[in-house]
């Protein structure tokens, strides 16, 4: 990665230790509710993640201050940001076709969207691993392990 | 050693109903195995119910045939893609995952195969022969020392982490905190439940795993440059090539058995912390450390023989006293009660020919490990060198199969995606994610010997310290930190002085 990529990991950084930041004051603050004994952990625990994001916060702070100012746009879209975006959709809206298509047709959809993002066009290829692919592990999980996949209005 | 059990163990295994169980249940703890989110409590618990039909001895034999290839073949998809079949094989993902990037999926699998082999027969060997001189020690660790033993399996995996201390102890604290969610045993207090009734049970350990190494795996290859997971894109060496070589490194073979055969030992430790405290101990003693987490043949030789050694490790504690030494232990130990057989030292003086029949067929367990694996990971190994735009979208369709197998419940895969997506910010940014986990699965252990230390002379924190032992683990602690904090300092000095 070079001075500029580095400078965006550690912005991105900053971002995410404020998270845990966050996620650390706010385990503090609810343990207050605990019973006394069961509190103990989440306290040290808590309050070592807000030690160590202020201790990240500062070296970060560091590193930035030894770095170019300027950052390089083009560095975000290295990411492929469609493919990303695309992919984050489809893991947040799986739960949701699952309880609506059940575990067969969502998992067709998906695993043709999928597919399609990655720059896969064969319309044979698509269909043969969309459809064989939730098949199978349906069948697997179902009979093998006894478990019951969600199914759709369709029975599977 | 009387002869004539072995003679009536041998007698059992050769009836043709007992190879027809004995291999079926080899090839169902193989496909279990590597599909993320089941493992072997999960399979033995679901089999349980046909073991009903069949004569105890075979029943024992199918239960320790699917806790040994179960624990072996969860390195497959850990090798393969990056997401451990079972908690044992997450620090496999280390190095395995990177060999088949360098396209050496066919002797990392290999690897892991001999070295699973070796761990089996040696645990089973040793549970044989001479576990009992090692019970008795193990029996006088108390809680006070289990809590260190716990921080000390947390400290070692913060300071594995390439990209500094603060950030390795980072994760292992969010997965504490993530292990908190739920009810607390002893008080019954909620915590971090929200007045949601899905959290009173807390986070299930699958979906993190899952989670975690699963779902934030199929976000890097959907957004990888590359077309396949290996690199260059073609498959060099060979499985039996991999199998021996285990056996040409015997020191760190050797060391890694030990490691993971005594943590199997002791009650509920499991091998979720021996293959770690394998993997650090091989890289701490490699003359080459810096090639650990860069596809380092040691890094996958530790892991896969210790989780194998935890198996016959585990199961001494099991037979012996009843108190299993793992998860899996613990649903074996269900099924023996359930066909009537009480373990403890009345087994060996009146149903000793079960106990042999049951050694055997762990024996036998290992070299169908060597079977199964030549067999099976030459095609396997294929994977690495598929498109990353077909083994994605399959992986994440196994990854919410495996999510929905805890407790068919959709709000699962919502975790699991939740915390795929966390983990993949937490990857990008140089985050180790393995002490999230291991966090995760310390937590709980920790927690409750620490209140048991604590109520074991009132509720005073010198529970903790009181036992002489429990200074030995507080020592070790100290110095796995320091050794940390003394390389860093030196690795700094070093590039100051290249800077001058």
């Amino acid at each position: 990665m070079g001075k500029k990529g580095a400078q965006v990991s550690t912005i991105e950084n900053l971002y995410f230790i404020g998270f845990i930041f966050i996620i650390g004051l706010g385990g503090l603050i609810v343990s207050q509710d605990f019973s006394q004994r069961a509190r103990i952990l989440p306290q040290i625990v808590s309050g070592l993640l807000i030690s160590l994001a202020i201790i990240e916060i500062w070296n970060s702070w560091k590193f930035m201050q030894k770095q170019d100012k300027q950052i390089d746009k083009n560095e975000a879209t290295k990411l492929r940001i469609n493919v990303l975006s695309g992919t984050i959709l489809a893991i947040l809206v799986y739960p949701a076709f699952l309880y609506f298509l059940g575990f067969i047709v969502s998992s067709m959809i998906i695993i043709a969207f999928l597919m399609y993002m990655r720059e896969i066009r064969s319309i044979v290829k698509i269909g043969i691993f969309s459809v064989l692919t939730p098949s199978l592990v349906y069948i697997l999980f179902n009979t093998l392990a006894g478990v019951k996949l969600p199914e759709g209005p369709w029975g599977f | 050693m009387d002869f004539s059990l072995w003679e009536r163990a041998f007698s059992v295994i050769v009836q043709p109903q007992t190879i027809f169980w004995l291999l079926i249940s080899s090839v169902i703890g193989y496909i279990t195995g590597a599909l993320p989110g089941m493992g072997a409590a999960l399979t033995i618990s679901l089999l349980i119910p046909i073991t009903y039909y069949l004569d105890p001895a075979v029943a024992l034999i199918i239960m320790g045939t699917i806790f040994t290839v179960c624990v072996y073949a969860g390195s497959l998809s850990a090798i393969l893609l990056n997401v451990p079949g079972t908690a044992g094989s997450a620090a496999t993902c280390m190095d395995g995952y990177m060999m088949a990037q360098k396209g050496e999926a066919l002797t990392a699998l290999g690897i892991s195969t001999g070295a699973s082999f070796l761990g089996s027969i040696g645990s089973t060997i040793l549970l044989i022969i001479g576990a009992q001189i090692l019970l008795k020690p193990m029996l006088a660790l108390g809680p006070a020392e289990y809590f260190w033993i716990t921080v000390l399996g947390l400290t070692i995996i913060a300071s594995l982490s390439s990209t500094g201390l603060v950030k390795g102890v980072i994760g292992a604290c969010l997965g504490l905190l993530l292990s908190f969610i739920g009810q607390e045993l002893i008080t019954g207090t909620y915590r971090y439940t929200f007045g949601t009734l899905y959290l009173i049970d807390g986070i299930e350990l699958v979906a993190v795993i899952i989670g975690f190494f699963g779902i934030s795996e199929v976000i890097s290859m959907m957004t990888s440059k590359q077309t396949s997971i290996s690199k260059v894109g073609k498959l060099s060496g060979s499985v039996w090539q991999g199998i021996l070589i285990p056996i040409k490194r015997l020191l760190i073979t050797v060391k890694s058995f030990i490691i993971g055969f005594v943590v199997g030992v002791m009650p509920g430790v499991g091998y979720s912390i021996s293959t770690w405290l394998a993997y650090d101990e091989a890289r701490r003693t490699s003359k080459e450390p810096d090639k650990f987490g860069q596809g380092s043949i040691d890094g996958v030789i530790a892991p896969e023989v210790s989780n194998n050694a935890t198996v016959g490790g585990s199961l001494l504690p099991t037979l012996l006293l009843g108190i299993p030494g793992s998860d899996t232990a613990a649903v074996v130990l269900a099924g023996m009660i359930a066909h009537g057989i009480m373990p403890g030292p009345q087994l060996f003086s009146q149903r000793a020919d079960l106990v042999y029949t049951f050694y055997l067929g762990l024996l036998i367990a290992g070299f169908l490990i060597v079977i199964l694996g030549l067999a099976v990971l030459p095609f396997a190994a294929k994977v690495t060198i598929m498109p990353l735009g077909v083994v994605a979208p399959i992986v994440l369709v196994l990854c919410f199969a495996g999510a929905l197998s805890i407790t068919v419940d959709i709000k699962d895969t919502i975790v699991v995606g939740l915390i795929g997506l966390l983990a993949y910010v937490m990857k990008r940014l140089g985050y180790p994610i393995v002490t999230v986990v291991l966090g995760f699965v310390l937590g709980p252990i920790m927690e409750e010997n620490m209140n048991r230390a604590l109520l074991s002379v009132g509720g005073s924190i010198n529970g903790l310290f009181i036992n002489k032992l429990s200074w030995v683990f507080i020592a070790l602690v100290l110095l796995s930190l320091g050794q940390h904090i003394y390389r860093q300092l030196m690795d700094s000095k070093k590039v100051r002085g290249v800077k001058v």
